[in-house]
């Protein structure tokens, strides 16, 4: 009898562990070797899916706009597709994206897949699968842009698939310039320089249309615009170059427009969002990008709003960003992620999802998107992209060191405005930085 | 002979009840505090990153954060929190409990005005007052432009927003605390005021002569707890200012953080977190020594 009670309890603690095990996972189901036969297109998957195990999946996500619904809605036509695969979109502050999957993964308890950008490949690739092991990595690398390799690619691996690129560009209080009685450049041909362009933005603001200048969203990626225009740099094949006379004309010149009141310093200083400041109609320009438009499209009502032209320093230049879906490794569900994210990446897919948020497409194939709105706008913004300087795409080529610099920059350009810091100072403590990532990953002789 | 025995079983059973009464607390304590201070140890002698393998680089996180000059600023500013709330916060829910402790019309009311924030996140503490006192998109300014006054600059101004974020905290801790002062009024046996009274003593007399030696335990009780409290103080200021104006907001836990998890240096911030709970507990007991352990003097 006694041994009859004891067995039950082995028993019992053995299915809790079991289903423990179960739903602590990034995934719950089938191995992978029951899909092993399987193609890796997510057609192949599709035909083998029927008598497949039930598999549950997570997709950590963001969003910026609609990015979310519009997933959403690809989910549901896979899981249609794949009627043993639930995927569960989880979404979360961008702030916390990394934070939360390092220590998903610090703890044995990957998600199944994550949306990600290109900081989060550069720290957390190794915990990333190799789409290489599962897909012809070279084919699929001939589907995309040579200039998103930075987006995916974490040396030989190819750690995610690009869904969108995005372009930091200038978006306009269209209401406030024409109410002040100043015109914006229409065309490549009458670009502001950005001496003009404060003098415009000046007009702008004492004609009393809005209250605020601009607005740019932080001191690293988005400022990294001006500073490339200014033909400044973060880094070249000498080392730190954020102490150069070209870069140090773009900090000053950055620090001018907030001494002088016409950038919003709290929006640097202590948080606050510009992407509410300039939805109130109180700013006349947003330094910002392709995600925005979706978001302002939807969102402002009250006045119009435009994509100008970025002004001209020595040259012009954009930053390009984008977001990508990657699958990790230990998750038991690797397969099945891979599948999901060939399948939601491929060209139909993706033109969908481009086309409903209003996104550039990576893909080569999903080049000539046509939009339902606001095509104008995204004109301006591919030709912000395309006039790219080379030096964005040097610093952008060396994986993680743009976590580095922008993390520096967002810690001492604050201090720069409040005067703790000078320029020089600023630039000086960036460029040591910046010499010893490239001193220890090999960047220099 | 068989009472005795009985009476030997309950004597053995009075001395396990302690311990089987805390066991929970205890390994509470041991899974979520002591385990994890154990890894911090450990961690905090590596170059973690946060994934891959350890390697051990003995002291040099130890070594590099005693000059890391930005840490120090964070915990300087920490200490300056720290300092101007803790009185504040202390006098405050004194005040408000010495006057709710009497029977008074609507009573129950104000306790619970009073103490509804402290129910209130610190998150949305800070989103709160980010909304009340925000730069440009704060009511306040808005309501300064809107009679023609100039707008003050609440976050951008590291004196401003230090005064911001001390006002936030006061404003959310002090009802927790009333309750603490009110529940230690109560104990207070009145044939000491009756006492006072036919000595003809003033309310004021009786206040600094009776209420407050008798509440000394009271009060150690509550200035520990917010002191520790104030110490750790992280999603109040991330919210309203991000630490901001350039680091004058910026305590020592939101440093420990941010190079943890934007610099993705976890072994180093562990090395941070091993030293502030060091500077805690010897603040901490500095304070149980110089207050004779919240003892009522004799």
């Amino acid at each position: 009898m006694k041994r009859t009670t004891t067995s039950r309890r082995v028993l019992a603690l053995g299915l809790s562990a079991a289903l423990a095990a179960a739903l602590l996972g990034g995934c719950g189901g089938s191995p992978a070797e029951e899909n092993a036969a399987a193609e890796n297109s997510g057609d192949a998957t599709a035909e083998t899916s029927s008598n497949a195990e039930p598999v549950e999946m997570d997709l950590i996500w963001w969003t910026d706009g609609n990015e979310t619904a519009v997933m959403q809605s690809l989910i549901d036509e896979y899981e249609a597709l794949h009627p043993n695969i639930t995927i569960n979109l989880q979404e979360i502050a961008f702030e916390d994206l990394t934070t939360k999957l390092q220590m998903s993964i610090a703890g044995g308890e990957s998600p199944a897949m994550s949306r990600c950008v290109e900081t989060t490949i550069s720290q957390l690739s190794d915990a990333m699968v190799d789409f290489n092991d599962y897909v012809d990595g070279e084919a699929l690398k001939e589907e995309y842009l040579d200039s998103v390799d930075y987006l995916y690619l974490a040396g030989d691996q190819i750690a995610a698939i690009p869904t969108e690129v995005t372009a930091n560009g200038m978006i306009y209080n269209k209401t406030a310039f024409e109410a002040a009685g100043v015109e914006v450049p229409t065309g490549e041909d009458d670009i502001w320089t950005w001496d003009e362009f404060k003098q415009a933005l000046q007009k702008v603001v004492d004609s009393g249309a809005v209250k605020y200048g601009m607005v740019i969203d932080n001191p690293s990626h988005r400022w990294a615009t001006i500073l490339y225009e200014f033909g400044g740099s973060l880094a070249n094949e000498q080392g730190g170059n954020l102490s150069s006379p070209e870069s140090l004309n773009a900090i000053n010149y950055t620090k001018e427009l907030f001494d002088e009141g016409l950038a919003v310093s709290s929006i640097w200083l202590s948080g606050e969002d510009p992407n509410n400041l300039f939805r109130s109609g109180e700013v006349a320009v947003h330094i910002a990008g392709t995600w925005m438009v979706q978001n302002y499209d939807e969102n402002i009502q009250d006045f119009e709003w435009g994509v100008t032209y970025m002004p001209i320093g020595t040259t012009r230049s954009s930053v390009p960003g984008g977001k990508s879906i990657t699958a990790f490794k230990g998750t038991g569900c690797e397969q099945e992620a891979v599948d999901f994210i060939t399948w939601v990446t491929a060209q139909e897919q993706n033109a969908r999802y481009c086309q409903e948020c209003l996104f550039v497409s990576p893909r080569v194939d999903n080049a000539n998107i046509e939009y339902p709105v606001r095509s104008e706008e995204f004109a301006v913004f591919a030709n912000e992209l395309a006039n790219t300087t080379p030096a964005a795409s040097f610093d952008l080529s060396m994986p993680g060191y743009t976590t580095i610099a922008y993390t520096a920059l967002q810690d001492l350009w604050p201090e720069v405005l409040a005067g703790k810091l000078t320029p020089e100072e600023m630039a000086a403590e960036i460029d040591a930085q910046t010499n010893e990532y490239m001193q220890e990953n090999g960047y220099l002789n | 002979m068989k009472k005795a025995k009985r009476s030997s079983i309950a004597s053995t059973e009075m001395k396990i009840f302690p311990y089987v009464m805390i066991a929970p607390n205890l390994l509470i304590f041991l899974i979520f505090i002591a385990v994890p201070a154990v890894f911090g140890l450990v961690y905090s002698l590596t170059d973690w990153g946060g994934i891959g393998e350890l390697n051990f680089i003995g002291f040099a996180n130890y070594a590099e954060l005693f000059t890391d000059r930005r840490f120090w600023i964070s915990m300087r500013q920490t200490f300056l929190y720290a300092i101007i709330s803790l009185p504040l916060i202390m006098v405050v829910s004194l005040l408000l409990a010495t006057l709710l402790v009497k029977s008074i019309h609507g009573r129950g009311f104000f306790r619970a005005v009073f103490y509804w924030p402290s129910m209130i996140s610190y998150i949305v503490v800070g989103l709160l007052f980010q909304f009340i006192f925000g730069d440009s998109t704060g009511i306040i300014n808005y309501l300064l432009s809107t009679m023609g006054l100039p707008e003050v600059t609440w976050f951008t101004n590291s004196i401003t927003a230090m005064a911001v974020v001390v006002l936030a905290t006061v404003w959310s801790r002090t009802g927790f605390y009333m309750v603490t002062f009110i529940s230690g009024l109560q104990s207070i046996d009145d044939t000491y005021y009756e006492a006072a009274e036919v000595d003809g003593a003033s309310p004021m007399r009786k206040f600094f002569s009776i209420t407050l030696p008798l509440l000394k335990p009271t009060m150690f009780l509550v200035m520990i707890l917010s002191f520790i409290d104030l110490f750790k103080q992280y999603g109040l200021v991330i919210t309203m200012t991000n630490g901001g104006p350039a680091g004058a907001t910026k305590f020592a836990v939101q440093y420990i953080y941010e190079e943890a998890f934007q610099k993705f240096r976890l072994g180093y911030a562990s090395a941070l977190s091993m030293v502030t709970m060091l500077i805690l507990a010897i603040l901490t007991l500095l304070q149980f020594k110089l207050n004779n352990g919240g003892a009522i003097d004799d």
